[in-house]
Order: structure tokens, then C-alpha cells, then sequence
């Protein structure tokens, strides 16, 4: 199906129903994604890069230097690579929270996974060093990474174990609980930051505010398999969200098990978010205006909801790197900064001009 | 095939709700719990649909409610709760597309896209399926629900086991004229082999529509039958604390409850 077949989809379709819709934004999503990726690449310090020349070279259709080749494939990949993969799992992770949630306000943050990834990250860049000997050499460059990824797991559990009682897992427990816990980690994390050195207190600053800039295709390859099968599972939650918008109680009227379906959700969300936190710290914005922005065009059904995330999520989160890139050249932003000032003021407005819709 | 409910208990902290209150509804029939505030109705029918802890056992067509799947569960009943919320800007059309998440195996229909069409037709609905749920007034968004409800059990009776309705007093915010569309669209489910259970305020509409009544008062079952039996002036007034008296005014064969307060206009 092309764009113009999708549009006229678009049209016929019966009132109320915005699957068509969705559909066409699909296919206007993926083409942005493409050219977003093609203009990522071809972006950068070094000018004169024959960006198709060796991207086709890369998968053997013709020649390209060895300059361009480690530009493109070395350098400027894994960093669109990275942007791709962490904003298609903020965004999804997002909507699967406000769906879970059942408030278009939810946040990985507010499952605690953001705060414990980052106390577990702030917790390896201060204390890294009194680790002994051999954890540091079979971690490696990693142990940000890793201390990360631990850290917003353990949250999560934690916090589920909490809001859990009698097999039955209290949303609202849950929310209140992760405010309690990023209270509390905050303090710890503020208490090692206080004993952070100068070099070290540079590194958590731009750890805290996020950036694909020191992608590398190891760190890439080890968050890639837990994001992707975040997002594959992701779908398969779609009704069961769907249902999940009327209630619990209701959901479970009609055929929803509802305590498996939190779990799932849950660890979805912990193990790709704490992957991406690993990877490219704190990006704020991206899990709340995504999902927003699209329920607005497309409606509330999951099933093209988290897909159309997925690709804007992407989109977004290289349109940043992009303005992060060339905002300051030749150094460049920490894309957070990007993603907040962008999507703070978008989010208000948003929010202002739907205040009827918004209430439920 | 029935509904059936055991020596049903449930206590909320230290409040005795329930107090080994029986209760059984056949297919085919209508069936009505009524009783004052606080009584035990809209518990009763929770702990029928299984949104609380009860003692007891419940059976729905043969079925134990607690430890049949979810699914399964859902192919053959639906709920329609009190007041429903939805979060999301959901259109009606979507809405009742919800309602048939448990899927192709409940219904006979190859069109399932038709069903939310012909359900939204019968309560009074077509033309509003692109409107946003929020934008909908409560009585119209009970309807909608009622819809969303309606495609889940489309046909009363499916491969020869019957469904079931759960009403939670589903007319407490329509206007006269939708009271009784809601009460026929259930009326006729019965008539075509399903089972409706209601929990109903309105007690004429109760004697209008009912096959059998159950009334309850301070968690235990004051009598259950048919409504000449049950909805009786001595029944009524102890139970609702107030001088109620019947009638039965021709043509109408059931029984008419009107209040007998001391005061009102003119006295």
C-alpha cells in the first residue's frame, strides 16, 4: 500500500473508526524514519562523506573509501543505530505505562525504572573504582551499563513485590511506591554525587542528561536483544491495554487476565527502559509527547498505537541528536537537554488545547 | 442451566455485607435483586461476576465462577457495572469493539465489525459511533456501554449453553423513554433463552419486566420469588424503613408500589 491508496483508505472509512488513519500514518512515519536516518548520517563534523556511496558499499554493491567507510559504518551508525533503538523503547514503553496506568500523565519514571538506573549508573561512576579487580575486568566498559540496568530492575521488582499482595497487584500502590522509591534513591543518589570528584561529577552531569554521542556498536549490541524483545512483546499487550482503558474490573469481564497481563507489561517496560537508561542515560519527554501526540491523531487502540510510537519515537529522538549536533558546533548537547526544551513547551500546549478531550 | 450462588458471605474490614445470602437464576428468565441502600444488591452481583472475595460457592451453566478461566468466563456472561470510566479519547465505535475482546469463539457472526453496528442500533446509538465517549451525556454513555456489553453475548443462547447478562442497575441514569428501550432489550434476551440478572432501585419497572425477585435488606435475603410474592406492602415497608403500599391496577397483572409517606405536596 502506498501513501495516496492509504489516504484514500482514509476516507471511506466508516465513522469512528481511525484504524485506516493510523495506517496511513504508519506509512507517512516509516518514510520520515528513513529520511531522518539518511539525513543523521550524512550530518557531521566531517564534511564530503559519500553517505550512499558507503552505505552501499557496506553491503557490497560497489566501492567507497576507507575514510567514508569508517564514518559512516563506525562512527555515525551505531550512534543512529543507538537513537533508533532507545527512542522506538522510550516511546513504547511509555505508552504501555499510560496504558497500564490507565493516565496519559504516566512515565517509566514513575515505575522507578529511570531512578534506579540512575542511581545504579551515578553508584558506578563514583564508586566503580573500590570495586575489586577482577568484577572490573569482566565488566569492563560495561559496568556503567550494567550497574544501570541492575539498578532499574531491582527497582521494578522491588517496587512489584511492594504493590502486590494476595496476587493481586495494586496500580496505585505501585505509582505511590515509585514516588517513595525516587525519593529515596534520589537522596542516595545526591549523597554519592556529593562525594563525586570533579572529572567524575562532569561525567554524571552528562550522564544524567542523557546522549547517543558515545554510541559504539558493542554497547549497542548489548541493550539491542533485551529493547527488541521489548518491543516484539509489546504488541501482543495491545487489547489487553485496550481493555485495560475501561478499568480492571471490566477488563476482566471481558476475557482479560489482568493480573498476568500487569506482570508482563511491568517487566516489558523495566527491562527495555533499563536497557535504554544504560545506554544513553536519562532522555526525559520522549515517553510522555509520543504517545500523547499520536493518541490525538490516530485514537487510543494499542494495536497501531505502540508500532506508530515505535517509528516516532525514533524519529523524534534523531531529530534531537540532529539539533543537539548542530546547536552548539562544533561541541555538542546533551540530547536531553533538547528533549526537554522541546517537549515541555509541546506538551503544555497539548494539554491546553485538549482540555475537554483529557478528562476522564 | 442456571446461575447459582451458595451461602454467600462477603465482609468489607468488619462489616458483615453478606450474610449467607442463596440466590439462583434460570436461563431463559429475568431476574431481579432489589433492596434499600446498603442492602447487599450490587455486592451480591460483583461477587457473582467475581470482583470480590466471597465465602460461598457460585456456579454460572455448571461452571465454578473461581476457578474458571478469565476467557472462558467472558464467552459466556457479560457486565454491564453501575458507572463505567474509560480512559482515553475512545470513539463510541471503538468502544464497543472492546466488548469483543474475547474474541471470534463467542459469537456465531463471521461479521463482528456488523454485531458493534446492530448493537449501537438498538440502543438508540446509530449515528453517534464517531463521537468521543467523553463527549457523550451519562445516559448516552450508559447506552453506549450497554452496546459494548451486548456484542459480548450477542446470542443468548450459543452451541445450546445459554449467556448472561449482569445488570448493575443499568436504567438509574435514563430518562423514562431509554428505562424501558433498556428494559425490553434485556426482557428480550430472555425471551430468546438467555439469562438476565438485574439489580434494579426502581420497583415498578422490577415488577414490570421480572420473572423472579430477590430482596435483600442488611446483607441477608428477606424473600425471593415471583414479583406478587415478593414485592408485598409488609415486605416493602419493613424493608425500605417507609410505608409502601401495592396495587394492581388493570390491565396491568403485577403488583404497583406507591409511596405512602406522611408528607408530601398537599398535606
Amino acid at each position: 500500500m502506498n501513501l495516496a491508496t492509504a489516504y484514500k483508505a482514509t476516507l471511506s472509512a466508516p465513522a469512528g473508526d481511525r484504524r485506516a488513519k493510523a495506517a496511513f500514518v504508519r506509512l507517512g512515519l516509516i518514510a520520515l524514519l528513513i529520511l531522518s536516518i539518511l539525513l543523521s548520517l550524512g550530518w557531521g563534523a566531517a564534511g564530503d562523506t559519500d553517505v550512499i556511496g558507503a552505505l552501499l558499499a557496506g553491503v557490497g554493491i560497489g566501492e567507497a573509501s576507507l575514510r567514508d567507510m569508517t564514518i559512516i559504518w563506525d562512527i555515525r551508525m551505531p550512534r543512529v543505530a543507538t537513537g533508533v533503538l532507545v527512542g522506538a523503547s522510550l516511546a513504547v514503553a511509555g505508552a504501555v505505562m499510560q496504558g497500564l496506568f490507565r493516565n496519559p500523565l504516566a512515565d517509566p519514571g514513575l515505575v522507578g525504572v529511570s531512578a534506579g538506573a540512575g542511581f545504579g549508573a551515578v553508584a558506578a561512576i563514583v564508586l566503580g573504582g573500590l570495586l575489586p579487580f577482577f568484577i572490573l575486568d569482566l565488566v569492563g566498559s560495561y559496568l556503567v551499563t550494567f550497574a544501570a540496568f541492575l539498578g532499574g530492575w531491582a527497582s521494578t521488582l522491588l517496587l512489584y513485590g511492594v504493590a502486590t499482595r494476595g496476587g493481586h497487584t495494586s496500580v496505585a500502590t505501585m505509582l505511590l511506591a515509585g514516588i517513595a522509591l525516587g525519593a529515596l534513591t534520589g537522596a542516595l543518589t545526591g549523597f554519592i554525587v556529593y562525594l563525586a570528584t570533579d572529572d567524575q561529577l562532569r561525567d554524571l552531569t552528562f550522564w544524567g542528561m542523557g546522549s547517543i554521542a558515545g554510541s559504539t556498536w558493542p554497547k549497542f549490541f548489548a541493550a539491542a536483544p533485551i529493547i527488541a524483545a521489548a518491543l516484539i512483546a509489546a504488541p501482543f499487550l495491545a487489547r489487553s491495554l485496550d481493555a485495560l482503558a475501561l478499568g480492571e474490573s471490566v477488563a476482566s469481564h471481558i476475557g482479560i487476565d489482568t493480573q498476568k497481563m500487569k506482570r508482563i507489561a511491568i517487566m516489558t517496560v523495566a527491562a527495555s527502559v533499563g536497557a535504554s537508561v544504560s545506554i544513553t542515560g536519562g532522555i526525559g519527554f520522549i515517553g510522555i509527547v509520543v504517545p500523547h501526540l499520536l493518541r490525538l491523531v490516530q485514537g487510543p487502540e494499542h494495536k497501531n498505537l505502540l508500532p506508530n510510537c515505535a517509528l516516532l519515537g525514533a524519529i523524534v529522538l534523531l531529530v534531537a541528536d540532529m539539533i543537539a549536533r548542530v546547536i552548539v558546533a562544533p561541541a555538542e548537547l546533551p540530547i536531553g537537554i533538547i528533549t526537554a526544551v522541546l517537549g515541555g513547551p509541546f506538551f503544555l500546549w497539548i494539554l491546553l488545547r485538549n482540555r475537554g478531550v483529557l478528562d476522564m | 442451566m442456571q446461575v447459582i450462588a451458595k451461602d454467600i458471605s462477603v465482609q468489607f474490614g468488619g462489616f458483615q455485607a453478606l450474610n449467607k445470602v442463596s440466590f439462583q437464576a434460570k436461563a431463559g428468565t429475568f431476574s431481579t435483586i432489589v433492596g434499600p441502600n446498603g442492602s447487599g444488591k450490587t455486592t451480591l452481583l460483583r461477587a457473582m461476576t467475581g470482583d470480590l472475595a466471597y465465602e460461598g460457592d457460585i456456579s454460572m451453566n455448571g461452571l465454578p465462577a473461581r476457578s474458571t478461566k478469565t476467557l472462558e468466563l467472558a464467552q459466556i456472561r457479560a457486565v454491564l457495572p453501575q458507572s463505567s470510566t474509560i480512559a482515553f479519547p475512545f470513539t463510541v465505535l471503538e468502544l464497543v469493539r472492546l466488548g469483543l475482546t474475547a474474541g471470534l469463539s463467542s459469537t456465531q457472526t463471521d461479521n463482528l465489525e456488523a454485531l458493534v453496528h446492530l448493537a449501537l442500533n438498538k440502543v438508540g446509538l446509530s449515528g453517534y459511533e464517531g463521537h468521543l465517549v467523553q463527549e457523550l451525556s451519562g445516559g448516552q454513555r450508559q447506552r453506549a456501554q450497554l452496546a459494548r456489553v451486548l456484542v459480548q453475548v450477542w446470542e443468548p443462547i450459543l452451541n445450546g449453553q445459554p449467556r448472561w447478562l449482569f445488570l448493575d442497575e443499568p436504567v438509574s441514569a435514563l430518562d423514562i423513554g431509554h428505562q424501558l428501550l433498556i428494559m425490553q432489550i434485556a426482557r428480550e434476551f430472555a425471551e430468546a433463552g438467555g439469562g438476565v440478572v438485574a439489580v434494579m432501585h426502581d420497583l415498578n419497572l422490577t415488577a414490570m419486566f421480572s420473572d423472579q425477585v430477590t430482596l435483600l435488606a442488611q446483607g441477608e435475603c428477606v424473600a425471593s420469588g415471583a414479583p406478587k410474592e415478593v414485592l408485598t406492602d409488609l415486605n416493602l415497608s419493613t424493608s425500605y424503613g417507609c410505608a409502601l403500599r401495592t396495587n394492581t391496577p388493570p390491565p396491568f397483572e403485577g403488583p404497583w408500589i406507591l409511596p405512602q409517606a406522611a408528607q408530601w405536596r398537599g398535606h
